[in-house]
């Protein structure tokens, strides 16, 4: 017999409220421009464009 | 005007993309209840009642903590609306709240039943290229390594339907590709 398959919950770490992940979500979510982590570096450096002369 | 839990849940499964709904109905993951129960308890009693056996008393404490629940074995979510979590919340609030727990669960059900143990092992890889304060949410609530994965495909799950529901299609810039693959390949995301 399989041994039973555990609930999964969603709780919040202690000390937290649903305020905070309201705060988290709107805050990623209206960062249009920051880059996945990991993502520059394989990238690669941008160059930099020359100077005016 | 009281809104009802519910209808919340209800409307929350209706916006899912009509693809992910099929796939939760062939899992048979597309029973709900909204109950004013701590779930661990409630759990419990309905796997007893359903000759399913009991569950361990250190997992009816942590359970009792959610605020969903999804029950494998019985193939349900279950949502608390009594949980302090909830407590005076206006309409509009009380809404995002209750539907993010219920795409959360959804999230749940399809990764418990489709992730494969190479998931499930780099669980720890997948939380490092997650957000750091999303990753300290998921750290800080107390799971366990092997549910990492499950925890992660669930969250990013329910942001992508609120990104989804902001008229948004894609992988969000913030989102590393490995976790969005892992998401679009798990539970199906396609949006």
């Amino acid at each position: 017999m399989e041994p039973m398959k555990l609930p999964a919950g969603y709780r919040l770490p202690k000390g937290t409220t649903m305020a905070d992940v309201r705060r988290l979500d709107q805050e990623l979510l209206a960062s249009e421009g920051h880059e996945a982590k990991g993502h520059k570096a394989k990238e690669g450096r941008k160059k930099t464009p020359p100077a005016d002369k | 005007m009281v809104i009802d839990a519910d209808d919340i849940v209800r409307r929350a499964w209706r916006d899912l993309p009509s693809g992910d709904r099929v796939l939760l109905e062939a899992i048979s993951a597309d029973q709900w209840q909204v109950c004013e129960r701590a779930l661990g308890t409630y759990a419990d009693e309905l796997l007893r009642s359903a000759d399913r056996g009991a569950l361990p008393e250190a997992e009816i404490a942590r359970a009792n903590d959610a605020l969903g629940l999804w029950v494998p074995e019985l193939r349900v979510v279950l949502i608390n609306e009594s949980h302090s979590a909830f407590d005076g919340l206006d309409n509009p609030t009380l809404t995002y709240d209750l539907s993010r727990v219920a795409w959360h669960e959804w999230g749940h059900a399809l990764s418990i039943d489709r992730a494969g143990e190479e998931d499930i092992a780099a669980g720890e890889r997948y939380l490092a290229l997650l957000p750091d304060g999303l990753a300290g949410f998921i750290r800080q609530a107390g799971y366990r390594r092997r549910e990492y994965t499950h925890e992660i495909v669930a969250e990013i799950y329910a942001i992508l339907m609120i990104w989804r529901r902001q008229g948004k299609i894609g992988r969000p810039p913030w989102l590393h590709s490995e976790v969005y693959e892992l998401v679009r390949r798990v539970a199906g995301w396609n949006q």
